[in-house]
This record gives C-alpha cells, structure tokens and sequence, in this order.
C-alpha cells in the first residue's frame, strides 16, 4: 500500500483504533498493521505526530501509566472524538459507495 | 551493556533535536517505551538484545527526521502546566526541607517543651507550616499535571483543598482539626490518582493511601478528644503534625531522587 495513498486517512484510521479503549503507540501501530493484514505499515516515529495532532485538535486526551514498569502514554478518544469518528466513517462509507456505484456503472477493464 | 545504549543514544540524538521543547522529558518517555516495546517484543520471539534494538530503531526512523516530526505539533500544555510538571522535583525536594523544618518548630511553637514558649515561636512555626502546606500543594499539582497532562477539574479541587489548609494553618495552625484533614484529602485524592501514574513509587503511595487518611481523621478525634475531656493535649497535636511531616517527607525526598536520576540517566538531555 502506498503510504502517500494511506496518510491522508491516517486520522480516521487511528481515531477508529483508538476507540477501541485506551492505548499506546506502539499499540495503535501494531493493530493499525494486524487489522490490515500488514499493508498498512509505516515508520513508527510518525505516528506519533498524528496522535499529539489529534490531541491537540481536542480528539484524544491521554494519560500516563506505569503498569509496565516505564512511563506509558495512554491515549483515549474525547467525546468529541467519538463525535467526530462517527461522523468520518459515515462520510467514508458514504466516498466508498460513491466511488463503487461509479465504478460498477463503467465496469473498468472497459475499452471506450 | 552495549544493547541497551543503542536506544539510549539514539534518545540521546533524539533530545538534542528537540531542544526548546519544554516537554521534551514527556515526549522521550513516549519514545523510549515505544522503543522497549518494540524491541522486547523482537526479543520475545528469539532475536537477540542488539539486533532487537537495531530493527525497533530502524522501524522508527531516522533520529533527526524524527525530531522533525515530533516537534512539528506544537505541545499541548500551557506554560503553568509546564512548569508544575518540569518541577516536580525541585518543588519536591523544597516542600521535604520545610515539612523538616516546621516540624521542629512546631515542637516548640505548639508545646511547651523546654518551659520558655513565646508566641514568636507559634507564630514561625504557623508560618513554616503554611508554607510547607503550600509547597506540598504545588508537588500535588504536579503530580496531576503528569498524569492527566491538563488541568482538570479534580487537580483543581486538590489545589484548592492544599491552598485551603495552607491558609488554615496561617490562620489557625493549632487548630489541626481545620487544616490537617484538607491536607489530608488532596494528598490522599492524589495518590489514588497517582497509583496509576509514575510519578512517586508505589510503596509510597501506598503508604500514603493509608497514613494520610489515617491522619486526617485521628487530628479530628484529637481535637474532640480535648474538647469533651479537656485533656491537654498538645503533644498529640504536635505528634499528628509532625507524623504526617515524617511521611511527606519520606515520600517527597523519594519523588525529588527519582526525577533527579530519571534526568541524569539521559532522558532529558541537558539543553
């Protein structure tokens, strides 16, 4: 997967991961590469960026943990983060069926 | 070991990028975890100490592009909650010495232990206890600010609990049943906050979970106890105050040599 084609959609992605409880970095990474079968797998260090971003925006909030014995930073969505990943699933699935439709209509392999 | 210098330089090169940035100590510990994470899970499935590091390392990118990135989002925390969280250590350290100090005063403010009480003595020692109240507060405050990174409406409770008894023992320092149990309470709010967070150890923690209620409640029952069985008692109230003096201060001088090492093993490098 090119990781041009993946960044602009970095947010919903870790937004969505992030939802499901708290979580480190390291974990969002490591679920963003299991749940897409290893195609989306990018440098680590820039992850990090995405998540202060995001908690910046007022999307997560995090908090600090020593339950493995260092310093974890534990991020969790904001209701205003719930807020907005309901909101981008809904406009993604919505390009999806768009993009779909269009490409049932002029099946692709087609030669005009 | 060789290993394990690997990450640490390369934290090292990391924390001379990002230099200017006040929470820098905060963003190397996410790194740093991220780091051991990555490599203790390589390490798990048989690869050895080094080339477990080299490959977290690689994944990670390059240290200054890094830097880069990192520093690319401006950080969340407003001034004030950078400069409780940056320190913690040195206002920890402070509020140990006073706690020290004004328990002895209040030795000699609170009784009569050597027949020559002034109200001098009283009143330095109301004062050393206030301040000592009031630094205390500032570590809670910090030890918030770390674990919540924002000021939220619990750390703002606890301060204003901790500056409530700091102006109490002002006021009214032999009153303990005014100013010990809110001091009591921030300290106690914080440390069941605390348990989840790093800063201060656990056994402390621990122990303040338990001593700092325990506290809270007995200056009550001493000062009913005096009331209704006009006992004098002024050696318990000291005993109160300077028992939870001895706890503060075991728990605070071990915050202060803990964020001292966490600095000099190279996590926040020198700017």
């Amino acid at each position: 997967m090119n990781s041009e084609a993946l960044k602009g959609h970095l947010d919903l992605l870790v937004l969505a991961i992030v939802s499901g409880g708290p979580l480190h970095g390291y974990g969002v990474i490591e679920r963003l590469r299991d749940r897409s079968g290893g195609s989306f797998d990018l440098a680590e260090g820039t992850v990090y960026p995405v998540l202060h971003r995001l908690e910046r925006a007022g999307l997560l909030q995090h908090e600090w943990s020593d339950s493995s014995g260092r310093r974890r930073k534990l991020y969790a969505l904001t209701a205003q983060g719930q807020a907005r990943l309901v909101e981008q699933r809904q406009g993604w699935r919505e390009f999806v069926d768009a993009v779909d439709s269009v490409l049932r209509r002029n099946p692709w392999p087609q030669t005009a | 070991m060789a290993a394990d210098s690997l990450i640490d330089e390369y934290l090292q090169v990391l924390g001379t990028g990002m230099r200017g940035r006040r929470d820098r100590a905060d963003l190397l510990d996410e790194v740093a975890d991220h780091l051991h994470s990555a490599a203790e899970r390589l390490e798990a499935v048989g690869v050895d100490p080094e080339t477990a590091q080299r490959r977290a390392l690689a994944r990670f990118g390059e240290p200054r592009l890094v830097a880069g990135l990192l520093t690319s989002v401006p950080s969340k925390g407003n001034l004030v909650t950078l400069f409780f969280s940056r320190h913690l250590g040195a206002t920890a350290a402070l509020a140990a010495v006073l706690w020290a100090v004004a328990s002895v005063a209040a030795l000699y403010g609170f009784t009569d232990v050597d027949g020559a009480w002034t109200s001098d003595r009283y009143l330095l020692s109301a004062m050393l206890i206030s301040a000592a109240c009031l630094v205390t507060t500032a570590v809670l405050v910090g030890m918030n600010l770390r674990a919540t990174g924002a000021f939220d409406g619990s750390t703002i409770a606890i301060a204003a609990l901790g500056v409530l008894s700091a102006a109490a023992a002002l006021v009214l320092a032999w009153a303990i049943i005014f100013w010990l149990p809110l001091l009591a309470a921030a300290v106690t709010w914080t440390m069941a906050r605390a348990r989840r967070s790093h800063a201060g150890s656990r056994t402390f923690v621990l122990v303040l979970l338990v001593a700092a209620p325990l506290i809270g409640i007995a200056s009550i029952a001493v000062t009913l106890l005096g009331q209704f069985a006009e006992a004098n008692l002024e050696f318990a109230g000291w005993a109160l105050v300077a028992g939870m003096g001895a706890v503060l201060i075991a728990a605070l001088a071990d915050l202060a040599v803990r964020l001292a090492r966490r600095v000099s093993r190279g996590h926040a490098v020198p700017a």
